[in-house]
């Protein structure tokens, strides 16, 4: 909607769909969305983004506005900058009057909104739907206002400037900043809809959002309106219904001491005590929770992916009617999950784990471990002043205007809320730890004091608690948080290929892979984005160190303790010419030849140019002592010789990385040389080899890969092939060195993976999109293996029963 | 804002590998007339994009990328440039497009590119590592795009 064209200036729900965001933002087309698919939505329209760019546009404020950020925001790291700017800009909106034409069609369809729900003045839920608002990836969650019990003509358009203002939040320009959406490209559209007079509230997960377990919806729900919950105010009930059967499997009643309710007087939004007889009672009955499961579940459907529903139980209408869905938008966090950032305090004295003191205890509601300096602060202004990079904040409660001060803080303690409140949202979409509902955290915690946060606990230790920070501790955190759904269990184990770390974590939980069969160095070459001569040469090895460490890291860590193995980069000439500094290091220095897949490439380069082997050395070494993740081995590619091999293993030795029970080296069995001297290698200490099928069929077979002419003949299928794979797997077999295969072959036919069980290889690796139907096809040959071995075995009892009766016959004494 | 900032760092951005050059023709021999044209997941390397600027002046050029820090570095470049991550789109940075392009695509990305170009119908042009043209290669409808030093795979939505 950037162009000249006409829009409406108002849309009711009923017009809407999905497709709408450009011009009704996220929330109202959601809103359209959901009626349009029979979920019930309380009745309303939306005044369009439309509305606000003619606004803008024709008070002449829009230049204003930027020239206001452009003056105002010099450095945008500092929050102080962001809440300067934001005054300036509201202020201005909020004080430009609304062109007449506009205020008449808002009014108008308000007057419609009344007739509809048959009240003179009814009460509506004015709220802000920003264009780029609730997209996957981007949770603009509470960053515009909502104004809440809004009744009258002149009040309805005051808090419809409001939420044009409220575009721009100190935090909503934060946000677009971080995330790199341009200021001028986001309008806002305004949601004003009837207002459900809530008995409960809530807000609901599709998914679980500590675990990402998508076979639970998660409820959480307190007395009167939902605000309660986002704001943290009240620690909610908590409620879990298995999503297959509409179960409850969890029931945690809070005592919920006070409670948002519309004031029947003066229709104003009031805080006030729950009656004693109320405040432990369930805020919802189980048809309730199940009715609003099966919502859930039909928005997820609709939609196609995890939802983070609010939900309103009005109180003056009977079940199943009374339950309403007031917002839906895409779950970001499992959807984008961020690394934990996990940083230990350097330089600071270490205690144990049983000597450390527990100060709070609270709700893990964003898993991690930190140990910081704490600065216990009780208002955004109070954070402005104290809080630093890698602080621990500990507040009573945020809510959005918080959101800069979180983003650079450690950890986050709050004395309030539960795990959708908006302190563990927003964590969790940071990555940063956060425990809340610790009750007296801002008391027991003081300012300047170092502690340990151990938020997959719930638990604030005094002072850094080393077995706790240190990284070994800090994998088996984050991998307590995946999804335990069991796989389908297989004695040949299922490995995954990766390429890329971040997506690493999404794929261990999701594909339950026993580990990583081939992890590629060639991507984090391409981001580290130069030749590594040219780095060298710049003086840049640590870079590339730190680099391949992290994207590794990110990989063991997400599927620790089960293995990862590394396979040494294996750019082919080629493909190091197109990195800068290609040209002087690769062309100029004779290393591209005219056929590079079969040219100057894997082992050979390694001990060619080890100063750059070592550097990768460096990395894994890094990975497995720094950070304590073991479960890093390696694999050396397109190895030729033995020779290469022994001098490649050395280099590593020398670096630090020595074989053992931890640690252990595989090479890719692709060139025909290693099949025909499996026993030399094995000789040599190799502890497992993987089978580079595409490598392995193009030399065996004399078919160069890059070569279209030749490519109709190319088959991993072929005898040779096969024949090649069996007689490895028989000798390693014969000396107990694992066998595995991470070419495509697997992924492509069926009958290599047969082939490949019944030979005896130990384990399968294949693309994340393929692990688990390869599992099921495993599990099913390794069935029907052991069912043939059953019968062979039967029949040859069958037959020493029927030679042993020969012989009784032969034998009884009766017929003596 | 942007103008103040440094461009330390940009340097090694501006001396273009051959290889991007070459790709930039091709792109821009094969879709002359094109109206939008995306890359993904351009990293740090803008060669292709800047290349493409100069030959096709008429056409709208976006690239986006996951890496926050990589999108802001090319902006200042004078580049479209935008943060969006292709496991989870912002689908309507890709419309009206006639082609999207990726160089050396991570494998665990091409179902969703595919399926971005699916839904704005646009063409697909993947110039893989040599190791992954096996998920191209003799995999109809992907073809293999004609040229005497790039591998390239092509598939056509338009």
């Amino acid at each position: 909607m950037t162009g000249k064209e006409e829009y409406p200036l108002v849309m009711w729900f009923e017009e809407l769909k999905k497709d709408d965001v450009p011009i009704v933002g996220g929330k109202c087309a959601n809103l359209g969305e959901m009626l349009r698919a029979g979920i019930p939505v309380p009745p309303g329209f939306a005044v369009t983004a439309y509305a606000y760019k003619k606004f803008i546009e024709e008070t002449k404020i829009a230049e204003k506005i930027y020239d206001i950020l452009d003056e105002t925001i010099k450095d945008p790291k500092d929050p102080k900058q962001y809440e300067e700017a934001s005054k300036k800009i509201r202020a201005l909106i909020e004080s430009t009057p609304i062109p007449e034409y506009l205020r008449k069609e808002i009014i108008e369809n308000y007057k419609k909104l009344c007739k509809k729900t048959k009240s003179k003045e009814v009460f509506v839920a004015v709220r802000s739907s920003a264009t780029a608002e609730d997209l996957p990836g981007a949770s603009f969650a509470g960053q515009q206002e909502t104004f809440l019990n809004v009744r009258g003509e002149e009040e309805l358009l005051n808090s419809v400037r409001k939420c044009w203002s409220s575009l721009f939040t100190p935090r909503a320009i934060f946000y677009r900043t971080q995330k790199g959406f341009r200021h001028e490209k986001v309008l806002i559209s305004v949601a004003v809809q009837k207002m459900v007079n809530s008995k409960a509230a809530g807000v609901m997960f599709t998914l679980h959002p500590v675990t990402g377990d998508t076979s639970k919806i998660v409820i959480e729900s307190v007395w009167g309106l939902g605000e309660a919950i986002v704001s943290g105010a009240v620690t909610p009930d908590h409620f879990e219904v298995d999503k297959n059967n509409l179960k409850i499997l969890v029931k945690q009643i809070a005592k919920k001491t006070v409670e948002y309710v519309r004031d029947p007087k003066t229709g104003k939004t009031v805080h006030r005590e729950v009656p004693p007889e109320r405040q432990e009672k369930p805020s919802l009955t189980d048809e309730e929770i199940i009715e609003l499961a099966k919502l859930a579940k039909k928005i997820e459907e609709h939609y196609g992916t995890a939802q983070d529903i609010e939900f309103a139980v009005d109180r003056d209408l009977p079940f199943p009617e009374n339950i309403f869905i007031v917002q839906s938008r895409p779950e970001t966090v499992w959807s984008v999950k961020k690394e934990e950032a996990e940083k230990a305090s350097a330089g600071t004295e270490t205690i144990a784990i049983t000597e450390a003191k527990m100060v709070v205890k609270g709700l893990p509601a964003s898993p991690g471990i930190y140990a910081g300096k704490a600065k216990v602060v009780l208002s955004p202004e109070d954070a402005a002043k104290k809080i630093q990079k890698g602080d621990i904040l500990v507040t009573k409660m945020t809510n959005p205007d918080w959101v800069p001060y979180m983003r650079v803080a450690g950890a986050i303690v709050t004395d309030e809320g539960g795990m959708t409140c908006h302190a563990a949202i927003v964590s969790r979409e940071l990555g940063i730890p956060c425990i809340v509902g610790a009750k007296d955290a801002t008391k027991n915690m003081a300012d300047g004091q170092t502690y340990t946060v151990d938020a997959k606990a719930g638990v604030v230790y005094e002072g850094v608690v080393e077995e706790l920070v240190k990284p070994a501790e800090k994998v088996e955190a984050a991998a307590a948080v995946t999804v335990a759904q069991a796989p389908v269990l297989t004695g040949t184990k299922i490995f995954v290929n990766l390429s890329i770390p971040d997506v690493a974590e999404k794929v261990a939980k999701e594909t339950q892979a026993d580990g990583v069969g081939l992890l590629r160095a060639e991507h984090l070459m391409l981001s580290v984005g130069k030749h590594p001569r040219l780095l060298i040469e710049e003086g840049g090895e640590q870079k590339m160190i730190d680099a391949f460490a992290e994207g590794i890291r990110k990989v063991a860590q997400a599927f620790f303790p089960k293995p990862v193995v590394y396979r040494f980069l294996d750019f082919k000439p080629d493909e190091f010419l197109t990195l800068p500094g290609g040209e002087k290091y690769e062309k100029e220095a004779g290393h591209v030849g005219p056929n590079p897949l079969i040219g100057y490439r894997g082992a050979f380069r390694y001990i060619k140019e080890p100063d750059i082997f070592r550097l990768e050395c460096r990395a894994i070494k890094k990975v497995r002592e720094e950070y304590g993740l073991k479960n890093v081995w390696v694999m050396v590619p397109f190895v030729r010789r033995v020779e290469e091999f022994i001098q490649a293993k050395k280099i590593m030795e020398e670096e630090g990385l020595k074989q053992g029970p931890d640690f252990k080296v595989w090479i890719m069995v692709e060139v025909p040389s290693t099949v025909l001297l499996i026993d030399k290698f094995i000789e040599a200490g190799i502890d497992g080899v993987s089978f580079g099928t595409n490598d392995l069929t193009m030399l065996i077979l004399g078919i160069d890969r890059d070569d279209a002419a030749v490519q109709e003949i190319y088959d991993e299928r072929n005898l040779a092939v096969l024949r090649a794979m069996s007689h490895v797997i028989r000798i390693c077999r014969k000396h107990g060195v694992t066998t595995s295969i991470c070419g495509q072959a697997p992924s492509n036919y069926p009958e290599v993976v047969e082939f490949l069980v019944k030979e005896g290889a130990t384990s399968i690796s294949v693309n994340p999109d393929k692990v688990i139907e390869t599992r099921n096809l495993v599990a099913m040959i390794e069935r029907k293996l052991m069912l043939d071995e059953l019968r062979d075995l039967r029949e040859r009892l069958d037959r020493l029963e029927k030679n042993a009766e020969k012989k009784i016959f032969k034998w009884s004494p009766e017929l003596d | 804002m942007r103008r103040r900032r440094s461009l330390s760092g940009l340097q090694n951005l501006i001396k273009p590998p051959k290889y991007f050059l070459e790709v930039a023709k091709l792109i821009a021999d094969l879709y002359p007339d094109a109206e939008k044209i995306v890359e993904i997941g351009i990293g740090l390397a803008p060669w292709a994009l800047l290349n493409l600027k100069k030959l096709l002046p008429k056409t709208t050029l976006l690239a986006v990328d996951v890496d926050e820090v990589s999108v802001m570095k090319l902006r200042k470049l004078g580049l479209n440039v935008e943060v969006d991550d292709v496991l989870n789109p912002r689908i309507e940075l890709y419309q009206k497009s006639n082609l999207i392009y990726s160089i050396r695509p991570p494998m665990e990305l091409i179902d969703s590119i595919l399926r971005i170009a699916e839904k704005v119908r646009a063409d697909v042009l993947v110039f893989p590592l040599s190791e992954d043209s096996y998920l191209f290669e003799f995999r109809p409808p992907w073809s293999r795009v004609d040229h005497p030093s790039l591998l390239a795979f092509i598939l056509k939505h338009g």
